[in-house]
């Protein structure tokens, strides 16, 4: 059943809204406003990088540890065979006025991997990506509203550097502050989804007192008095005097003193402690003016790591379509006992090899039922493995609200995602290829709930193909019990094509590779199982025929071979 | 706690954000107080001395001049008191009416040495026989320079200041015998016009500059001055001038009941023209406003080298002539 798309309303735009509850923080991700336990660590982290220029990563500290909506899956599971830290860092890139900008890949990773389990915030972030990307002043507003939160962590984190004068550069801080909560109260308007809260937010800090006091400390820096000059030009055309024909100073500005009290001020000061001089003053002021913005700009700071998860998101829908391929945000329904409705995937690619510089052929993936187990078989080099890839990323990128590698896709949510593509040799491995198969096979069943999708590659290829195919048989007929999405690829040609032709094992449906006249894989798939591997065309393509090699072991036996001695 | 950053225009949230800015001590306090501490780590801090020490030299410094400021105000006003103290002492035995004695006395010097003076005049009372000596024994005050100087009142007081007692005073108060060349010269000959033989013949005369350097001290001009001084220099250069001003003459002459006064006019060669004024400054009436000239032809050589004082004497005499019937 498709989940009915649940964007959060946005609040009236008209009047200033109030700000979040003191101890929450607004979100573009979760449908409600999320408390921070770390509140006081974050305002001591914001006060100290605006007071001295370096803040130790608050930026990074405050996404690191920012709370993930809940969820039933494990990153553990999936996210190493998925490469999904090579996904965020190669296809998730954010392009702002032509430059790229070094994004906190750790959150965007976290959140991904962390596919909400709710379906309000699913559909919280498929309404702002949708309006995102059909919206493109919307999308120019994000983007200008991520370039002047960046110049802010710039000049919060960054500004250490001989000669720079602190209380310049935190006049600078607030100034790009004001310019950010300006542009996100003027940005987003008539949004329907959650970009709306931008607005609402905005807003809300405008209405309140700290901004005013804000924006009327930066008038004062920039308009304390007006000078009127009059400029005498001599004969030969040069300036030869000024003449002052009024001062006048400012005197609705609340910081405005008088030029005595300006005086008394700077003693107080220098008996209070600090240095004599206009500069004490103003970083007083400005400390005044900050401690009241504090709470706002905390608030600001893990927005600045959500926009990158949308313009991430735009980022992998720019390279796809460079690519002369599409994205979508799929049809996403929750899994019912008797759901009849196919999987489809349309022009599904995968990422991984748009990001790599690489062609990616799309394929079009459809089963009759959700809850079957496909065993793909095919030529090696044939796709696969990159199907599986393919079909586990689209299910977690559906999941977690973003575009799908897929032209057009519909989907049916799964509670948890388990892929097993490699098995690498490590040097503490306490089994050979076989036991570890097994171990990977028991600690399956460990994890496995019901309708969880499940990714295996290659499965009991690691012994011999008679033994391997029972073991195959009890693991397939098993998972059955459990109503799984199953994508299973297998060499055991011979063993596949029993199980098709005897169909003693309910959901169980066949895909293979589909060849062209010339037995090269054209990296599209049909259904039926493979009738040969073409491991003899992978030989040949690799030199490893019988000609081949004899001719390198005569080569050898007359020219030995030297290698370089490395000193 | 209150500081000179906050101003009645501010919200008051962000007054208080503003005192709390200004008192790092407080600050920590409220932090410490949010994290649950009892006090700042820091605690309190003693003062250090290289805080202490230049507040204490400004202390210092800031007493001292105002010790300086004060000791140097009191001193002032003290001399000042003593100033206008003596003063007052001074101003003792002034007679009464003096402040108009100049004003007066200007009046007619000025009306009779200018372009159109009045008509000449005798009184009356001046023709009878010896009524002119016993009108001279009366305390008076003389003054004689150029129509020209004495018509002006800005030159006046310069004139008045080079009017010494001459001939002309002391032949009027004592007459020469006759008009002869002889009885002239005998008068004025070896005589120290400058010196005391002549002051104490004509003891009953004072100099009119002597009435206006006197006033210039005894009157309000000075005063103000003295109050307005602020320096001590000042004060002290003002109580010598007053100690060392002729006053005991300037009462004298401001008590002066006669007005004798001699204007020199321009004459065609070989005479000498003046006009004489006597003023009873007691009732403001002029006894004599006379023109008087005298003939220096016939004149030897004998009395060339006086014939300023013998030229004066004459003028003395004619005048004298004048009241005769």
């Amino acid at each position: 059943m498709p989940v009915p798309n649940q964007d959060i309303p946005p609040a009236p735009s008209s009047a200033p809204r109030p700000v979040a509850a003191p101890d929450t923080f607004p979100s573009l991700l979760f449908p409600e406003p999320i408390p921070r336990p770390d509140l006081d660590e974050l305002r001591q982290g914001l006060s100290f990088a605006f007071s001295s220029g370096v803040s130790g990563g608050l930026f990074n500290q405050a996404l690191e540890r920012a709370p993930m909506a809940p969820s039933t899956w494990d990153p553990r599971s999936f996210a190493p065979d998925l490469f999904l830290e090579e996904l965020v860092s190669r296809c998730f890139r954010v392009r702002v006025s032509g430059h790229e900008a070094a994004i906190n890949r750790t959150f965007v990773l976290r959140v991904l991997s962390h596919p909400p389990s709710d379906t309000r915030t699913l559909e919280l972030r498929r309404g702002i990506l949708r309006e995102l990307s059909t919206t493109p002043a919307f999308r120019q507003q994000l983007e200008q509203l991520y370039a002047g939160s960046v110049r802010l962590r710039a000049a919060l984190e960054g500004a250490v550097g001989k000669g720079l004068d602190p209380t310049r550069r935190q006049l600078d801080v607030l100034a790009l502050v004001k310019e950010i909560f300006d542009r996100m109260s003027e940005s987003f308007e008539g949004a329907e989804s959650g970009l709306a809260r931008l607005r609402a937010f905005g807003e809300g800090v405008r209405g309140t007192e700290a901004y005013r006091s804000m924006a009327d400390l930066l008038d004062y820096d920039e308009h304390l008095a007006s000078l009127r000059l009059a400029i005498r030009v001599g004969a030969d055309g040069r300036v030869r005097g000024f003449d002052v024909l009024n001062v006048r100073e400012r005197e609705d500005n609340p910081f405005a003193l008088s030029p005595v009290r300006r005086w008394l001020a700077k003693i107080e000061m220098f008996f209070r402690g600090y240095k004599f001089g206009d500069g004490e003053v103003m970083a007083r002021l400005l400390d005044a003016v900050f401690e009241g913005l504090e709470g706002h700009v905390l608030r600001l700071v893990p927005l600045v790591g959500e926009m990158e998860v949308y313009l991430g998101a735009l980022g992998f829908r720019d390279l796809a379509e460079a690519a002369g391929l599409d994205v979508c945000l799929p049809e996403l329904r929750e899994a019912a006992e008797a759901d009849n409705a196919p999987r489809m995937l349309l022009g599904l690619f995968n990422p991984l090899l748009i990001a790599q510089g690489g062609r990616a052929v799309p394929c079009d993936l459809a089963t009759d039922r959700v809850d079957s187990t496909l065993l793909v078989t095919g030529p090696n080099s044939g796709g696969k493995t990159r199907l599986l890839q393919s079909v586990a990323l689209a299910q977690l990128l559906a999941q977690g609200g973003m575009f799908v590698p897929a032209r057009q896709a519909s989907l049916v949510r799964v509670p948890a995602l388990v892929v097993s593509l490699l098995q690498e040799t490590k040097f503490d491995q306490s089994e050979g290829r076989l036991g570890m198969e097994l171990l990977r096979i028991r600690a399956l069943f460990e994890e496995l709930g019901p309708g969880a999708m499940v990714i295996l590659d290659e499965l009991c290829s690691g012994t011999n193909p008679s033994e391997g195919e029972e073991i195959f048989e009890l693991v397939v007929s098993l998972l059955a019990k459990l109503r799984p999405q199953a994508f299973i690829t297998t060499h055991f040609l011979t063993f596949a094509a029993r199980l098709a032709r005897e169909k003693a094992i309910s959901g169980l449906r066949f895909l293979q590779v589909e060849l062209d006249p010339g037995h090269k894989p054209t990296y599209q798939f049909v259904a039926g199982v493979a009738g040969t591997s073409l491991a003899s065309h992978a030989a040949a393509r690799l030199g490893v025929t019988r000609d081949e090699l004899e001719a390198l072991i005569e080569r050898n036996i007359r020219f030995p071979p030297v290698r370089k001695r490395v000193s | 706690m209150a500081t000179f950053l906050t101003t009645p225009r501010m919200n008051p949230a962000l007054r208080a954000r503003v005192e709390r800015a200004a008192s790092h001590r407080r600050r920590a306090r409220e932090q410490a107080a949010r994290l649950g501490l009892h006090g700042t780590f820091a605690g309190r801090e003693k003062l250090r001395l290289a805080r202490v020490l230049p507040v204490l030299v400004l202390l210092v410094v800031g007493a001292l001049g105002t010790g300086m400021y004060l000791y140097q105000k009191r001193l002032v006003d003290r001399e000042r008191a003593a100033l206008l103290d003596a003063l007052v002492e001074r101003r003792s035995g002034l007679p009464a009416g003096h402040e108009r004695f100049l004003g007066t006395v200007d009046h007619f010097v000025t009306e009779t040495a200018g372009d159109t003076a009045p008509p000449d005049t005798v009184d009356a009372s001046l023709k009878a026989p010896g009524a002119l000596d016993a009108l001279l024994r009366r305390p008076a005050v003389y003054v004689r320079g150029a129509a020209a100087d004495l018509r002006d009142s800005q030159r006046l007081d310069d004139a008045s200041h080079a009017s010494l007692k001459d001939a002309f005073l002391l032949c009027l108060i004592h007459p020469p015998a006759s008009s002869s060349e002889r009885d002239l010269l005998a008068k004025v000959k070896g005589v120290y016009f400058a010196g005391a033989k002549v002051d104490e013949d004509t003891a009953t005369v004072r100099r009119l500059t002597e009435a206006r350097v006197g006033l210039g001290f005894l009157g309000g001009t000075f005063e103000d001055a003295a109050r307005r001084m602020t320096e001590l220099a000042g004060l002290r250069k003002m109580r010598k001038d007053l100690d060392a001003a002729p006053l005991d003459l300037a009462k004298k002459a401001l008590g002066a009941e006669l007005l004798v006064m001699v204007a020199d006019t321009a004459s065609p060669t070989s005479t000498r023209e003046a006009r004489v004024l006597l003023v009873d400054l007691t009732t403001s009436t002029v006894l004599l406003r006379a023109r008087t000239r005298i003939d220096q032809q016939g004149r030897t050589s004998a009395s060339a080298f006086y014939s300023a004082e013998v030229d004066g004497c004459a003028l003395a005499l004619a005048a004298r002539q004048a009241l005769s019937p």
